[in-house]
């Protein structure tokens, strides 16, 4: 694909990626062929701001989990009051990260 | 590292601390008092969550009260069903070699993906809450 289209991709959709793998994403953008990039750019991905402000809200239930799609997560965080609460401040700290590498997961096989 | 090895040291981390929970728990006889509450919703709201009493529970049906325990919060017979099965499943797997826990938890997890099923879910979770709250557990 186009370098410069790629660029613009990687600007718009930075925040959605950890940041360690952006380089490896654009490279294999690039290597990419054409009729791919309807499909990369349709790829649904979560924001970190929302999940983490799902996680302060409702982190207790284990919403955030459910909604990054880790139904099991989620269940166990409900049915344990959050972790016991500490899966719950863990989750505060970490569920950004989390985001990003659901987000990366969802694009890999887009991508090879 | 492996899904199933993985999957495995997660359930056998949660059992572990569920055990020294319930074993703390039976110990300091204050399970009335506020102040033992780890439940952040409890804490900051001060209505209970829905798995709120589970251990409660957990501890009265181990005391021989079912009837108690179930009234006090069904999920106590989750809880304990988990914690029984689950390690005796995890050690029958390791022991044989097979991955069947995996394979049920994959089967589970697509199960409650289901539309129907994941809003039924959703409501029994809604229905125990409201029972909580209304028991001011």
């Amino acid at each position: 694909m186009e370098s410069s289209k790629v660029d613009m991709y990687i600007m718009a959709n930075a925040k959605y990626f950890p940041s360690v793998q952006i380089n490896m994403i654009r490279e294999r953008l690039i290597q990419l062929d054409d009729s791919k990039w309807a499909v990369v750019q349709s790829v649904p991905l979560k924001d970190p701001t929302t999940t983490l402000i799902i996680s302060l809200l409702a982190g207790g239930l284990g919403i955030d989990r459910f909604f990054l799609g880790d139904v099991g997560l989620g269940i166990a965080k409900l049915l344990t009051c959050g972790g016991m609460g500490i899966w719950t401040i863990v989750d505060w700290f970490s569920i950004q990260k989390a985001t990003r590498e659901k987000n990366l997961e969802k694009l890999q096989p887009f991508l090879y | 590292m492996q899904t199933r090895s993985k999957l495995y040291l997660a359930l056998l981390f949660a059992c572990f601390v569920s055990y020294c929970w319930v074993f703390y728990s039976m110990k300091s006889d204050n399970l009335d008092n506020e102040a033992a509450s780890v439940c952040i919703i409890k804490n900051v709201t001060g209505a209970p969550c829905p798995s709120c009493g589970s251990t409660r529970s957990l501890i009265m049906l181990l005391d021989g009260s079912p009837k108690e325990a179930f009234m006090l919060n069904p999920l106590g017979f989750l809880a304990a069903w988990v914690m029984f099965f689950i390690p005796c499943w995890i050690f029958f797997d390791v022991i044989m070699g097979k991955e069947t826990l995996v394979n049920v938890y994959k089967w589970a997890i697509r199960f409650l993906k289901k539309p129907p099923i994941a809003i039924g879910f959703g409501l029994l979770v809604a229905a125990n809450w409201i029972w909580n709250i209304a028991k001011g557990l």
